[in-house]
Order: structure tokens, then sequence, then C-alpha cells
């Protein structure tokens, strides 16, 4: 099975509590849109909250990338995931 | 002592100003931070925090006026000032710790925070959430809270 | 009806030692609003073209807006000037309390034209204006400087726009410093100033400002703070992290300009982003004068060999230029480095550029050890970047020739080193790699400045992915629209991450309530227009066309090696298709010259010479 390396910055590190930041996580099936659901699956409610589209105030955006391109160019949440992609998930800032 | 102060949060003031300029509009329909009741310390560039009268037991200030021009509401502690009998000596200026009571630009008797009869603006514009209008207990309760959560 | 402009200019004629105060006259107000709008056609109006920009008939025109000194969150000043660094049209803004404080003074807009016979300082107060010697001041830094005079003039509340040394020796890309660190940073305002025998600017304004409809404006500006706090950018990524904040994008993107634009990516990028900076640096979140957004951080380093060293900033153009570029990823370097530049009164972005410039000449063998003062100047030398900003600011050895930004240090060294130079019409990139965003590359070969990433801030929704960064399809029309509504921020004056939250709208409504007259959406566009096409005028005089809408040569031919913008160039034929459509939108001919149509359009038909436009 494919395996991609996720990294998290901002909140999502903290909530995912993980103690490096760059996670081997195993792909079950091959769209980031399962994939994002598998992590919320698996790390609950907090991540949930953090990652949801709904209004809501002082929600953070967060752009994914895989492979250093947003999803949003690619095919959106449909995008297939193959073995060694970099998943990359971080609010949305831009510098200035 | 259950009188209402406004309080500014050091961890929270980033220095805007945005207090100033509503106290002048509200007060003198008009922009300049010279005629606000509520002032901004800054020491650059670390500290910055807005301060205003405080309302204190047996104020300074209106122990020190020489023609009893400042009054203390019991009730609320708000100090009111008698623009007739003031001459702008400045005593009272001196008498306060706080550095609470001005001379608006332009005008020669004082002034001071007097809550804008219950709602003040500047609270409301605050867009830190800095400024509060809170008793003293509550202000210790707070402070309590916050110090027990950090521990635990 | 009162109205938030004072109605005057404040000109100062430093040969003749002569004030005068004139009327802001109704036409100015009514096309170009203010600020950057105010700025330019006054500069348009006053210069000739050809003049030398650190020559006495240069001038530097600092411009409020309609929003200053009102509660309604705005952002400093623009000065306007013929840059020394890219030799055409220079603006820059600045944050902070001395636009304020100018504009209680009495004066929308102050110009500062000619040179005063030794080093001076102008106080202003209230109508009262005076030029005073600097004697003692010359060759201080610009904090010292600040002090020095607010003590001098007895008055803790003074405002100080100054220079530092590096404006004082003529450092094409020294800055004006205002208040505690706020910098108008690029293109060289402050050896304009230094050419003037400028040493600052002191103002102490204690007058008020009113406004058309104050009960409006305060009920507008509450709800514009709950929008400005529902608005994730300016509610939590700006005040949590600041400007440094889009490190992680910008890096995974493979656009973060590394080791003199060879790379997209900085390896240790992680030990300069905006969580490490908060995590072991940050003591406190500033905010600009009226602004809710507070980007702004106050750091501390606190270990190493610059531990004690004490910044506000450093922003992501600074981690970019000072960090990126030159290859280094040491948070303390950097903010000491940084705090070098600000000292001294020089652009960061530059500054980092110049001596990458020279890392890159040093790597090719285009400069030897001997050439450089004896330092070992590869990339990553952390101390040899600390002695070479001194260096330049000072004009020290090897500095002398890098203080003229990267364009001429690189024709002054020759031996190649010209086709290494990375700069569109003189001016260094800001901190986004073309290659990887082709908006960016259209944006920044456009920018009224050169590579100006605040024109059009094109960087914003590509490094975000609102807009696909890689496809060439839509940029032109995406940039003209954001060139044109920031240029009507700039007139007001607006920082420009107040971009979430100011549309067109903000200003139709804001313009009655502050002003008494009304300013609808079309025509705020054609004030934008005007103000982008007058900058165009000003270039085209100077002699600038197509030819210089354009990167060199690399960019198109040498692709990025690893990381998200593995391989990608700017395609050649795709960016001139890129270009002609952006020269179609704005009714420009194909050599980028604005038409005279366009201009009739804009009411600027009469600022052109017979035959002039096309």
């Amino acid at each position: 099975m494919p395996m991609v390396t996720l990294k998290m910055f901002g909140n999502l590190r903290t909530i995912l509590a993980a103690s490096e930041h760059v996670v081997d996580i195993e792909v079950k099936d091959s769209t980031i849109g399962h994939f994002l659901r598998s992590l919320t699956g698996q790390y609950g409610q907090h991540l949930r909250q953090e990652l949801s589209d709904s209004e809501g105030e002082n929600r953070l955006t967060y752009a994914v990338l895989i492979n250093g391109r947003n999803i949003a160019s690619l095919s959106g949440l449909a995008t297939k995931l193959k073995d060694e992609d970099v998943v990359a998930i971080l609010p949305v800032v831009e510098g200035g | 002592m259950s009188h209402r102060i406004i309080v500014c949060d050091q961890s929270k003031c980033t220095g805007c100003g945005l207090c100033e300029l509503a106290c002048s509009a509200k007060k003198g329909m008009i922009f300049n931070p010279l005629l606000s009741r509520i002032r901004v310390a800054r020491i650059e560039p670390f500290i910055d925090v807005a301060v205003a009268c405080r309302f204190c037991e047996g104020a300074s200030c209106v122990a020190s006026c020489p023609r009893r021009a400042l009054k203390q509401d019991s009730a609320t502690g708000i100090i009111r000032l008698d623009e007739d009998k003031c001459t702008g000596c400045s005593w009272c200026i001196e008498a306060c710790e706080f550095g609470a009571m001005t001379v608006p630009f332009g005008k020669k008797t004082v002034a001071s925070c007097d809550l804008c009869d219950g709602k003040p603006l500047c609270v409301e514009i605050c867009p830190k959430k800095a400024l509060e209008l809170l008793t003293p207990n509550a202000i210790s309760n707070r402070a309590r809270k916050s110090a027990v959560e950090r521990l635990y | 009806m009162p109205t938030s402009y004072q109605g005057r200019i404040l000109r100062i004629n430093l040969t003749k030692n002569k004030v005068t105060k004139e009327a802001l006259a109704d036409i100015l107000m009514k096309q170009y609003l203010g600020g950057k709008g105010i700025g330019t056609r006054l500069l348009f109006d006053e210069l000739k073209p050809g003049i030398d920009p650190l020559g006495a008939e240069n001038k530097l025109i600092f411009a409020t807006g309609p929003a200053t000194g009102t509660i309604m969150p705005h952002k400093g000043y623009v000065v306007c000037y013929k840059s020394p660094l890219t030799g055409i049209y220079g603006s820059s803004s600045s944050g902070g309390f001395f636009a304020d404080e100018l504009k209680r003074a009495g004066y929308d807009v102050l110009v500062v034209e000619g040179k005063a016979e030794k080093p001076s300082y102008l106080w202003i107060h209230d109508e009262d204006v005076q030029l005073k010697g600097a004697a003692d001041l010359w060759g201080r830094d610009t904090f010292e400087t600040n002090s020095m005079i607010k003590e001098e003039l007895r008055d803790e509340e003074v405002k100080v726009a100054r220079i530092g040394v590096a404006g004082e020796k003529l450092v094409r890309f020294a800055s004006i410093t205002n208040d505690y660190s706020r910098v108008a940073g690029r293109c060289g305002s402050g050896a304009v100033m230094g050419s003037k025998n400028l040493k600052a600017i002191a103002v102490r304004g204690t007058g008020t400002i009113g406004v058309a409809e104050i009960d409006d404006l305060i009920e507008f500006v509450k709800r514009f703070l709950k929008t400005v706090g529902e608005t994730p950018a300016t509610a939590i990524a700006y005040p949590t992290w600041g400007t440094p904040g889009g490190i992680n994008a910008a890096n995974l993107q493979g656009v973060f300009p590394t080791r003199y634009w060879h790379k997209g990516v900085l390896e240790g990028y992680e030990k300069i982003n905006g969580e490490t900076i908060r995590k072991r640096i940050v003591v406190k979140d500033k905010a600009c004068y009226t602004c809710p957004v507070n980007c702004s951080k106050i750091v501390r380093v606190k270990e190493g060999p610059y531990a004690g060293t004490e910044l506000e900033g450093p922003d992501y153009e600074t981690l970019y230029s000072l960090g990126g570029l030159v290859e280094i990823d040491d948070l303390g370097t950097i903010v000491k480095a940084n705090e070098i530049c600000d000292r001294l009164g020089m652009d960061t972005m530059t500054a980092g550029n110049v001596v990458a410039l020279a890392m890159d000449c040093y790597d090719k063998h285009i400069l030897t050890r001997k050439d450089l003062d004896d330092i070992d100047l590869i990339f990553g030398n952390k101390e040899a970047l600390i002695d070479m900003l001194g260096k330049i600011g000072n004009r020290n050895g090897i500095g002398h020739t890098l203080g003229e930004g990267a364009w001429r240090a690189s024709r002054i060294i020759g031996k190649g080193a010209e086709s290494l130079a990375v700069h569109v019409k003189g001016l260094e990139p800001a901190g986004y790699d073309p290659r990887g965003m082709k908006g960016v590359s259209l944006g920044f070969a456009v920018g009224d400045r050169g590579a100006c990433h605040m024109t059009g801030s094109i960087y914003t929704y590509e490094i975000r992915g609102t807009i696909d960064r890689l496809a060439y399809i839509g940029k032109a029309a995406f940039l003209k629209e954001l060139e044109d509504r920031f240029a009507v921020c700039d007139t007001m004056v607006f920082c420009r991450f107040l971009r979430d939250v100011t549309p067109w709208k903000t200003v139709e409504q804001l313009m009655p309530i502050l002003t008494g007259f009304e300013m609808k959406e079309p025509e705020l566009r054609l004030v934008g227009e005007r103000i982008v096409n007058l900058a165009r005028v000003f270039n085209v005089r100077e002699g600038i066309c197509r030819k210089d809408d354009c990167w060199p040569e690399r960019f198109y031919s040498e692709p990025l090696p690893e990381g998200g913008s593995k391989g990608q160039v700017i395609d050649k034929l795709e960016f001139n298709k890129m270009l002609d459509e952006y020269y179609d939108l704005r009714e420009w001919n194909e050599k980028g010259i604005p038409t005279i149509k366009k201009l009739r359009q804009l009411n600027l038909d009469d600022l052109s010479r017979e035959g002039e436009f096309p």
C-alpha cells in the first residue's frame, strides 16, 4: 500500500500531538479526500473542527498541498494520491 | 469597593490608539487624541497600556482641589467636574498617580473618564478586547483563574 | 460641511529656506483622493523628465489620505519621488503615527524640494516651521536620531521621520524611518533625503481632524472591525504570525528565493518560519497607529552570539532576502542583520539581494577575496553577511559598489556579473520566484516601481491557492483589477493587509462620510486607472517601454532545480501573450505605451505633448 508523508503546520501540529512533524501514514484509499477524512476520523473532534468548511467565527482556512501543489489547482478532494507523495496541511497565510 | 473601572490587559493591548480616537469622537465630535480621557502609555517598544481614571476611594484629585470643583459619586465612584469652579490650576493633575486627569487640548479646564454614561465607547471599539469594564474583585478573580489554569 | 481633508499643502524649499502653505486644489482631491494619488500627480507635474534623482531638482512628496487622522483604520503616509535606485517612478509607504501628526499639524501633503546648505532637520510645530541645524545628528543611527531630536525639542510626543548613515552616504536604497521602527523601505527615498542634506523631519500636530458625518463613521468602523475579526487573514493569520506566516507556503510550493535565485526552497525554513519566531523570540504584538491587525512583532534574541538584539520584525521579505537569498537559516543572525539595516536606514530587501549577488559572483570567481576586502563571502557565511551590511551602509570598500544596488553594481563589477543580476527596471524583486508563480511574473514585470510586489500584490492569491499559480490564463485581467483597486487603497491610505476587507464598496461608502463628497465605484475605478496610467506615463518619459517589462534571461531558461516548482521556468511565449493581454486591457499599444484614447478617458490627455502618445 502506498505511503505518504504528512507535514502539518500551525495549530494542527498540537492537535495531532505528533512528536515529529513528519508522519508516515498509510493511505487506504487513493484520493486526498478520503485521506483527510481518515485523519479526522483518527484524530477526532478537534481536527474536524479545525479543518471543517463550515462558516463560523475565526475559522482559519487551511490549504492542502500535494508535492507543493494546492489541491484547488489539481482535482480538489478527488485528487489521487500515490506512493511517496508529500501532503502538507497549513494555515493559509501569505507573507508581505 | 464595587466601582467598575476600565482596565487594559497589557498582554492584549497593541497600542493601536483606537480607544483614544473613540473617546475624542464621543466627547468632542472630532478626532484628536489630546481630547481623549483614556490615554495609551507607550514605552517603546515593549509596553503599550491604555490608562483611564480608576475612581480611587478617597481620590487624591478630589482632595487636592482648592476650589472643591471635583466631586466623586459614591455609588459609581465617577469623578465629575464643576466647570465653573475649575481654574485649570492643574493641582489635581499633579495629585493623580495615574495621569488619568488631563487638560483636553484647547480647553482650560480638566477632564477625566466618566464611563460615557455606562457604555464606554473605547471598550466597545477596542479590536483586541483588551479593554474591559470590571470591578476590582472581578479583576482578581480573573487573575487567580488564569494563574491556576497555567499551572494545571 | 466638515471634511477630513485639511485642504493644505506645506511646501519647504531647502535651497531658499522658504516655507509656503498652499491650498490643496479641489481637482486633486476629487480625481486623486490622497496618498499615492495626490503624491503621483504632484510628482508628475513638478518634475521634469531626466533629472538626477540625487540632485536638488528631485522632490519628496509626503501625502496623507482622507482616512488619515480619523478612527477609520489607516496606514501612514505615501512618499513619492524619483528613485535613485532605478531612475524611474519611486513611491513607498510607511505605517505609524507620523502621517497623523503631520495632518493634525494642519497639512494633507508635505513637499520637500531643493537642497539645504548644511545638514539640517525640519521642525514643524503646527503653523510654525523651522529649519534647524543637524550637525550633532549627522552620523547618528536612526534610533539615536529619534531620541536626540525628541530630547532637543523637549517633547516626547514629537514624531520624527529620519535617515541613518546609509541615507547620508547616498546608498541608493536607503530608507526613511518614522516612529520606533516603521520604514518607507524601497527605492531609496532615504538617499533623496540625504542628497538634500535633510537628516530628519520632526512634527508635532495638536490640531483636530473633523469628518463629514462622525456618527455614521463610528458605526461604519464598528461594523468594519467586526468584519476584520471574522476574516481569517486579519483575525488570525496576521495577528498570530505576522508576515513570517507565509514562509511555510512559499517553501512548500518551491517559490522561496534561495541562493540568489538559483533555488526555490531553503532547507532549514522551519527554523525561521512564523511558528518558530513566535515560540522563540516574540515578546509582543504591535500595531501601527489605528490598525486592528497588529501583524508586527517585537522580538528579542535570547541565545547565541546576538543574544539581546531587539527588533520590530523580522518580516517575510527580510527573511527571504537576508535568509533565503544568502542561504542562512539562523534566526539570530537574520534578526541581527535586520537590526543593522534598520540602524543604518536601508532597505533589507535590496541589501540582501546585493550581498547575495556578491556571493554568487564570488562563487563564480567574478569577484575575488581581495575584491571583497578579504571576506570569505560564501553562501551561508553568517559573519560575512553581518560584515557586508556594515560596509554597504557605510559605503566602505566593496560596500561602496554594492551600495549602488544590484543593477548598477553588476555593471561596475562587470566580467559577466550583469547577466547574473536579478532585477526589473533596476528594482530587485520581492520574495516570490516568478517561475513558480506566473501571475507574479507578470505583476513584477509591469509594476510601476519595478519588480514590486505592492502594486498588484497578485502573489497573495497565488500563494493562497485562490488562483492556480502555474497557469498563465486569466492572470492579466486578475492583475489589472488588483492594481486598480490597490492604487485606490493607497490613496486613503489603507494598509495592503486589509485587502480582504476593503473592496471597492468600502471606499465608496467611506468617501461621503469622511469628506462629504460622493465617489461611486465606477468613478473610483477611474481613479485607480488614472494613477496607474500616470505612473506609467512618468516612466515612459524616462524611457520605459515593453523592452523593460521583462525578466533577466535566466528566468526563461534556468529551471528551478527542486521542490514544489521543480522544472519550472517562465515560458517566453506564454509570458508575451499575457503581456499583450495586459496591454490590451489597459488600452496601451504593443510597446506598452498608454494610448491617447485611454489618457483622454482619464482626463490625462492634456498632459501629453503633441503626438507623444499613440
